[in-house]
């Protein structure tokens, strides 16, 4: 394994040569200090060993020249008293001297010294001998003594001269090293300042540096740039986390090309199974911008993603997308509420339905619109409708004929009938007449179903409204022994309706009620306020409907099986439904088989304001 | 198509009624025009008795030549025909000097043909069916009118309205 310089390594580095330029400045400074302290004691030691040396020559000497004169004038005892005192000074000294030979040049002198003494030593006993004559002892002290110990000391002074002087030199270079000692010691610290401060920013560089740019990276690799590879090129532990991270960003770039691609499929395959649908399909974004359009929706309005609602190609989008930012959803209704789009100069139907995409706060995320194709449908609806009017009023130009001639008949005056006669054309008007009823429920239903009847509403009491339509069938009530209540609740408001069509509406409900309810039973009409609507029922103890057949009891044709009464092809429920619907009421009908049925319908309050399409 | 299956025999013409409900209708005479033969028979037996002369069109066309040669009193006029429409009849008639008053008998009884067929003249509309005594009704009321009309033509309008009452 290569070694690597780790972050460990690198603060040993640092610090350690922190430490090691430490240790050489400290040091050295000991080293110098001790050095010149040293140089300083062994000079000033030898050099002051010697001149007290010659110092003590001098003085020793000059006692035994004392000693000399002091013989001379007669005092040969003080002198030998001289003699004795100054000559093992004098040898100690010289013999110091002897051996502390430091200088150059000292060595001739000292010898020269000694010579010198060995000299006067010898002639020195001449002087102090008694038996020699006073004039002999002058003439030597004078010729021979007096001139050596002059000699003698003049030497040992220049000895202690010498000495001095190496002394003084000493002390000189004492300083001169100090100095020298200063200006190392200021280059050590400048060195080792400079060191320092390399160091220092080599640890910053090697370790701060890859941190920042590590931060740096890891910040861009938050805000998504996974593209980036982060750049720390060294290979201690910081490096490795940037290698960390770099794989950590690879997988995260490789997760999101994955995930990036998974969406792609996923968006293909929407739009392919948008495209595959007849129907035209556009997708809005919250914003009200077109987020994706199938190929239908595209090849009829020229509608492009991105493009924005209020001012796309399609006009009638503007109305759906406001209306389910209002709240509304857009459900299809009836063939009223088709867009009418030209498609290669072809006319074509859609019928919109916009649906709210919400998510699980229930905000609004966008706006599903699909327009169903309903060209076709509306074509044959077109069809039905005109076949049904065609066909009613074919049918009642045969049976203008039949009517009139049995009612001719029965008038007796084209001839007297038997009674079986009579019979039978009464049976024959009765159907006739049911069968007129039937065509013109047919008639009113596909017109009402068409949309091609207006209510013309306006503002009705449902006192008159009910009584209207009561007041003509109270004799058939009584006529079958059920009872026939009223029962309009205290201050209930008018309601908007057309007069003759919710006049049909009650009738109808009310022939229902005659119908099924047996004698002896009642029959009760009623009307009550609610929030916005007027609510109209009416209730009988008839036989009511078994719970199966409920949800089918508005369909066209629809009649309960085994409910055998005379009469309706089954239109009369469903003709009241269009017409309560038409007035943007609800019908609905509560029933317990054996008890009886509640048909109830809503009409809207005049004393609310009238809400959008009427 | 439908007239053909219900055709079965060609009308016979001009028989005096014998007795009427308002004598002063007595000898009025009526044009049925529908191209349905069993509406004309039944409509013919109908009035017959009550005492007026009934004549007969199968179309538009036929009925505006008999108008021309001899006009009736009273025209009921059915709307759907082949040949000539009512609608065109009345447009026709109009333009006639003394054109006889109309009612329309139509199956296609909506309001915008109502409101077109009184535009052009008609004096009621009457959808089919329609029973033998809405019929009668219809056409002695606008008889009846017509009579006043006439009196007050010839009287003025002051005479009329003293002999009213």
């Amino acid at each position: 394994m290569k070694f690597v310089f780790g972050l460990r390594q690198k603060l040993i580095i640092g610090f350690g040569g922190l430490l090691v330029i430490m240790t050489i400045v400290g040091g050295q400074s000991v080293i110098l200090l001790s050095r010149l302290g040293q140089s300083i004691d062994v000079i000033l030691r030898e050099n002051y060993r010697s001149v007290i040396a010659s110092q003590e020559m001098k003085e020793s000497i000059s006692g035994m020249d004392d000693g000399a004169q002091f013989s001379l004038l007669g005092q040969v005892d003080k002198g030998h008293e001289f003699e004795v005192q100054n000559i093992p000074r004098f040898e100690k000294a010289l013999d110091i001297e002897l051996h502390n030979i430091t200088l150059s040049g000292e060595g001739e002198k000292v010898e020269r010294l000694r010579n010198l003494y060995e000299g006067y030593r010898t002639e020195y006993p001449k002087v102090l001998d008694k038996n020699r004559s006073p004039a002999e002892r002058q003439a030597v002290y004078f010729n021979t003594l007096l001139p050596l110990f002059e000699q003698i000391r003049n030497t040992a002074d220049e000895v202690l001269q010498m000495n001095q002087e190496a002394m003084v030199a000493a002390s000189n270079r004492a300083k001169e090293i100090a100095a020298q000692a200063t200006r190392r010691m200021y280059l050590l610290l400048f060195v080792g300042a400079a060191l320092a401060v390399i160091f220092v920013i080599f640890m910053g560089r090697s370790i701060l540096l890859p941190l920042q740019t590590l931060t740096q990276s890891v910040r861009d690799i938050e805000q998504g740039h996974l593209d980036l590879v982060v750049q720390v090129r060294s290979h201690d532990e910081l490096g490795q986390l940037a290698e960390a991270f770099n794989a950590m960003a690879a997988r995260l770039r490789e997760f999101r090309r994955g995930t990036r691609v998974r969406l792609m499929r996923t968006q293909q395959i929407v739009q392919q199974a948008l495209d595959s649908l007849p129907d035209a399909v556009v997708l809005l974004s919250s914003e009200g911008q077109v987020e994706m359009v199938n190929r239908t929706a595209t090849a009829l309005c020229g509608l492009k993603p991105g493009e924005p609602v209020n001012n796309s190609h399609a006009p009638w989008l503007p109305a759906l997308f406001k209306a389910i930012r209002e709240g509304h959803p857009v459900q299809p209704k009836g063939y009223e509420s088709t867009i009418q789009i030209f498609d290669h100069g072809q006319e074509r139907f859609f019928l919109p339905q916009a649906i709210p995409i919400l998510d699980e706060e229930k905000r609004l995320m966008g706006i599903t619109i699909v327009l169903a194709d309903v060209t076709r449908l509306r074509k044959l609806d077109e069809l039905k409708s005109g076949l049904l009017s065609t066909v009613s009023h074919e049918l009642r130009t045969p049976l203008t004929s039949l009517q009139m001639a049995v009612y001719l008949l029965l008038e007796e005056k084209v001839g007297i009938l038997a009674p079986k006669q009579v019979e039978l054309l009464v049976a024959a008007r009765e159907d006739i007449d049911r069968l007129l009823h039937i065509i013109d429920n047919l008639l009113d239903l596909s017109r009402i179903e068409s949309g091609r009847v207006r209510m013309e509403l306006q503002k009705m009491m449902p006192r008159e409204i009910i009584y209207q339509a009561v007041d003509p069938m109270r004799a058939f009530f009584q006529d079958h022994g059920i009872t026939l209540d009223v029962d309009i609740g205290a201050e209930t408001p008018g309601v908007w309706a057309d007069p003759a069509r919710i006049g049909l509406v009650l009738t109808n409900l009310l022939s229902n009620a005659l119908k099924y309810t047996p004698a002896g039973g009642s029959v009760r009409v009623g009307a009550h306020p609610e929030e916005e609507t007027v609510r109209f029922s009416v209730s009988d103890t008839g036989v009511g409907i078994p719970e199966p057949y409920l949800p089918r009891i508005f369909d066209k044709f629809f009649r309960v099986p085994d409910q055998t009464t005379t009469g309706g092809a089954g239109l009369g429920l469903a003709i009241a439904k269009e017409i309560v619907e038409a007035h943007g009421g609800q019908i609905e009908c509560q029933s317990r088989e054996g008890e009886g049925s509640t048909f109830s319908f809503t009409l809207r309050r005049a004393d609310k304001p009238l809400q959008k399409n009427s | 198509m439908m007239a053909s299956i219900y055709e079965k025999k060609p009308a016979s013409s001009k028989k005096t009624g014998v007795l009427g409900g308002f004598t002063i209708m007595m000898g009025k005479r009526v044009l049925i025009v529908d191209d349905e033969s069993n509406i004309r028979l039944t409509l013919r037996i109908c009035l017959e008795r009550e005492g007026y002369q009934m004549e007969e069109a199968a179309n538009g066309k036929e009925a505006l030549d008999m108008v021309m040669r001899r006009t009736p009193d009273i025209v009921l006029l059915d709307l759907s025909m082949p040949v000539l429409g009512g609608m065109e009849v009345l447009k026709r008639l109009r333009e006639a000097a003394a054109p006889p008053p109309v009612i329309i008998l139509t199956a296609y009884g909506s309001v915008p043909n109502a409101v077109e067929a009184i535009k052009l003249g008609a004096v009621d509309f009457l959808e089919k069916p329609v029973t033998p005594e809405a019929v009668r009704t219809a056409v002695a009321r606008v008889l009846a009118e017509e009579a006043q009309a006439q009196d007050a033509e010839d009287w003025g309008v002051d005479a009329v309205l003293a002999r009213q009452g």
